[in-house]
Formats: structure tokens, C-alpha cells, sequence
């Protein structure tokens, strides 16, 4: 195995402990979300929007990770 | 009956399995070694051959235009032809076709511009958004049809639209606040200067980062869902022809599940643009 | 792999797309749409008022026809006990009247039979006496009896 698949090889482990990062905040994300709007169905729409809106900012952190591997991938 | 119904789905799973084994073993014998990213980059990059049908010679489109290119005006071919043709002027008995289309404009206003912005603002900016909304969801929409590619999946055509939306901010900004009160808009209250200034250059750089991320996510997220799908097709010919029994039935999943991606990052970049335009152009507490 | 690959020919064509897609969306697409909501959102509106309109007519309807129906109901068990009641004032009058009638006819009837009876009666007393004079003429022989003497025994046929 050479030096640049090794790099690779580290890159998409990177990769994969970015994502796991993101999904773990999403998760949690998520499900005080669904607890929210358990307790209070009334305020949905509001619980929604700014679900979304936490979940999308963390995700681009996620995509941060991912794109850097990627470029690492296939550079 | 539904014994049956289930014989014909399975024989359809199997003849699709086979169909689209003998027609990657193909492309594979092609090319002496498989090239599996090779193969799989063919089929979402930007490229000047259109390739309808698998046995049939590709089409080289005229000069200057791509497969992405050609989706872009296909989408807005057919999303001003749709309206225009099917929504009329005091159609008071709307036919269930102009319903679903005024339904899309309905969920934008209902559920993204005017909950964030307020009628009053929101009304100004539903067309934009709605425009937004609609380009980007036929445009990942028709990524899943066969033969052609997702515009979307190409990082130059989502950072053009978060540039707008960057810009959009920017003017909205300017518009609601006013040059200075804009940028002081970003500095916190009740923090030393040093601090502060720190803190509006961060919020002044997260102001691009959030465009890009945009940009980011859309593209990432229409490129890793149309590769996973090829990907499960991919494994055909690199493990064995028969394994398409297994590898089309978790495509078709994927490929459904794209469908809801595609219509689901349509609403986020809509509601994230919706979000930040307001963000920047509502003073500080409000 | 030409992943981010910057291609600034379809940045420019995804601005010109999207402008005339906004353009005509904007200009063309959205007057007729937005105003076809809010005509029919009206219009709906006003159509549910009208309908809560007219259910409560109907109720008032059937209220106030019950209403009429009672009332025309109680007239009419008044008309007809009254009616009833005249009829029968009626039908006692007139019973009185034959009853009264019916008496004086009796009455007239029963005089009338007595004034008969009592002209039979003389008549007869007279004719007795009359044959009693002839048959005791005849007995005498010849000699006729005198007027007074036939007064006399049409007195003892009275006494009779």
C-alpha cells in the first residue's frame, strides 16, 4: 500500500468520524424536536423551522469533513 | 389477487436485476479493466454526450452546451410552461392540475415566508422564494429521470444560487438597516470593544460561511444521493453479475428516497435563504 | 477527478436561467395566481356566510311555522268547540220548539176532537129525540106530538 492511499484510506475514516459527529447532534436534535412538540403540538410549525435550522447548521460542519476527504479522495 | 400481484412484482425485480446486469457487464467488457469511478462519474459529471438509451449511440450535444446546461433551461422550459399554461386568470373552479400547482406556491407562503418574514414583508418576497423553491426542486427532480443528469449535483450551479442569496442578504441589509447600522447591527451590546470587534468580524465571516454551506449541502447531498444509487448498481460488476438481485431492490429504495431528498433540500435552501435574508435585515432583539 | 472544477460559463447560465425564470414567474405568473387565491379565498368565505345565513332562515322557518301551525292548531279546536257548543244550543232550541209545537198541534187537535165529539153528541141526542118523538108518534098513532111536547122530550133525552 502506498503513501497516497493511505492518505485516502485516513481521509474517509475522517470522513466518517465527521459525519458520525453531525449525526449525533442532529439526532439529538431531533429528538428534543419530537419531545417539543409532544409536550406542545401547538407550536409545530415554530419547533420545526428552527429544528431545521440547528440541524442545517450543524450539517454544514458535517459537510465540512466530508468535502475536505473528498478532495483528499480524489485529488 | 395479491399472490399475484406479488409473482409479477417479483418477476419484475428479477427482469429489471438482469436487464441492468447485462447492460453494466457490457459497459464493464468495454473498457478492459472496470473502471468503477470512471463508471461512475460518467453518469453524474457534466459532459456533452446525452446517452437516452443504453444500446442506442449517445448524442453529442452542439458546442457550448451541457447536460448541465440543457437542464437548466429544460427546468425553466418547463416550470414557466406548466404555469402559464395551466393557470388562468379568475379561474375560480381550478381543475385539480392548477391546484397542484398553486398547492406549491401555498406551501411556500404557509410554511416558509410567511411564518419567518410576516405578511407584510413576505409578500414582497414570495415570488423570489417560490422561484427558488420551484427551479431547485425540478432540478433535482429531474436528476432521477433516466438519461438525464442533476444541475444540482454540480457545485458551480448551487454556488451561483447561494451567491444570490448572499448578495440578497447583503442588499436586504443595507435596504432594512442602513449601511452602519447593518454592521453594528453585528456587533454585540455590552461587550468591550476589543471582544466585539472580534465578534462582528466572526458574525461578518459566518454570514459567507452560511452561503456556502448552503451551496455545500445542496450539492453534496444531490451528488452522494444520485452516486449512492449507482453505487449499489456499481457493485454488479465488481462482485458478481447476479448480484443485481440484491443491489436493484436497495436502489429502487434509494432511488425513492431521493425523491423526498431532492423536494426536502429544495425546502431547506428556501427556508435557510428565507431565514438568513431576515436575519440580517431585522435589527438585533427582534 | 474534475469534482470542483470551477466552470464559470454555467455559473453565468444558472444567473440567466434563474433571472428569467423569476422574471416571468414575477411579471407574468404571479398576478393571475396570487389574485385567483384571494378571489377564491372570498369567494369560499363568503359562500360558508351565506350557507350559515340561510341555515339560520330555515331555523327561524320552521320556528315560526311551528309556531303558526300551533296557533292555527288552537283557533281551530276554538272554532270547533264552539261550533260544537252552537249546534248544540241549536239543535236544543229547536228541539223546544217542536216540543212546543208538537204540543200546541196536541193540544189544538185534542180541542178539535172534543168540539167534534160534542157536536156528534148533540147531533146524536137530537136525532135520539127526534126518533124517540117518531117512534112514540107512531105508537100513539097518528096524533103528531106537538113542538112543545118534542122539546120536552128532547130534555129527558139529555138527561139520559
Amino acid at each position: 500500500m502506498d503513501l497516497s492511499m493511505m492518505a485516502r484510506a485516513i481521509a474517509v475514516i475522517g470522513a466518517g468520524i465527521g459525519i458520525a459527529g453531525g449525526s449525533i447532534g442532529i439526532g439529538i436534535i431531533g429528538g428534543r424536536a419530537l419531545d417539543a412538540i409532544a409536550r406542545q403540538p401547538s407550536e409545530k410549525k415554530d419547533i420545526r423551522t428552527n429544528m431545521i435550522l440547528m440541524a442545517a447548521l450543524i450539517e454544514g460542519l458535517a459537510f465540512f469533513g466530508a468535502i475536505i476527504a473528498l478532495l483528499v479522495v480524489f485529488k | 389477487m395479491r399472490l399475484k400481484r406479488l409473482y409479477l412484482l417479483l418477476l419484475i425485480v428479477i427482469l429489471t436485476s438482469l436487464t441492468t446486469s447485462a447492460v453494466f457487464a457490457e459497459e464493464a467488457s468495454a473498457s478492459e479493466s472496470p473502471d468503477v469511478s470512471g463508471t461512475l462519474f460518467k453518469h453524474v459529471l457534466d459532459g456533452n454526450k446525452l446517452e437516452l438509451f443504453p444500446f442506442v449511440p449517445e448524442i453529442t450535444l452542439p458546442h457550448g452546451i451541457t447536460m448541465h446546461r440543457l437542464m437548466l433551461v429544460l427546468s425553466v422550459l418547463l416550470i414557466t410552461g406548466l404555469y402559464s399554461a395551466w393557470i388562468k386568470r379568475g379561474d375560480l373552479k381550478p381543475k385539480t392540475r392548477t391546484i397542484l400547482l398553486e398547492s406549491l406556491v401555498i406551501f411556500v407562503r404557509d410554511d416558509i415566508v410567511y411564518p419567518i418574514m410576516g405578511e407584510e414583508r413576505g409578500a414582497k418576497w414570495l415570488p423570489f422564494f417560490t422561484t427558488m423553491f420551484l427551479f431547485l426542486s425540478v432540478l433535482n427532480l429531474l436528476g432521477l429521470i433516466p438519461a438525464f443528469k442533476t444541475a444540482t449535483g454540480n457545485i458551480n450551479v448551487t454556488t451561483a444560487m447561494a451567491i444570490i442569496v448572499l448578495l440578497l442578504t447583503f442588499i436586504a441589509g443595507f435596504k432594512g438597516l442602513g449601511f452602519v447600522h447593518f454592521f453594528k447591527n453585528l456587533f454585540p451590546e455590552g461587550t468591550p470593544l476589543g471582544i466585539g470587534i472580534f465578534v462582528m468580524l466572526l458574525e461578518l465571516l459566518s454570514l459567507f460561511t452560511k452561503s456556502m454551506v448552503l451551496s455545500l449541502r445542496l450539492f453534496a447531498n444531490m451528488f452522494a444521493g444520485h452516486l449512492a444509487i449507482l453505487s449499489f448498481l456499481v457493485l454488479i460488476f465488481v462482485i458478481t453479475p447476479f448480484f443485481g438481485f440484491i443491489s436493484v431492490p436497495f436502489s429502487v429504495f434509494t432511488y425513492t428516497l431521493e425523491v423526498l431528498v431532492g423536494l426536502l433540500q429544495a425546502f431547506v435552501f428556501t427556508l435557510l435563504s428565507c431565514i438568513f435574508i431576515m436575519m440580517a435585515s431585522t435589527p438585533e432583539g427582534e | 477527478m474534475d469534482l470542483f472544477t470551477l466552470d464559470p460559463g454555467l455559473v453565468i447560465w444558472t444567473w440567466i436561467s434563474f433571472g428569467i425564470l423569476f422574471f416571468i414567474l414575477w411579471k407574468f405568473v404571479f398576478p393571475p395566481l396570487m389574485e385567483n387565491l384571494k378571489k377564491r379565498e372570498k369567494t369560499i368565505a363568503k359562500s360558508i356566510d351565506d350557507a350559515a345565513a340561510i341555515e339560520r332562515r330555515l331555523v327561524e322557518i320552521e320556528a315560526e311555522r311551528g309556531e303558526l301551525l300551533k296557533k292555527t292548531n288552537s283557533e281551530a279546536d276554538e272554532l270547533l268547540l264552539q261550533t260544537r257548543s252552537d249546534a248544540e244550543e241549536l239543535k236544543k232550541r229547536l228541539l223546544e220548539k217542536a216540543e212546543k209545537e208538537a204540543e200546541e198541534v196536541l193540544v189544538q187537535a185534542r180541542r178539535k176532537a172534543e168540539a167534534e165529539r160534542e157536536a156528534l153528541l148533540r147531533a146524536l141526542q137530537d136525532d135520539l129525540a127526534d126518533f124517540v118523538c117518531d117512534a112514540s108518534e107512531k105508537v100513539i098513532g097518528s096524533a103528531f106530538i106537538t113542538e112543545k111536547e118534542r122539546e120536552f122530550s128532547r130534555e129527558l133525552v139529555k138527561e139520559l
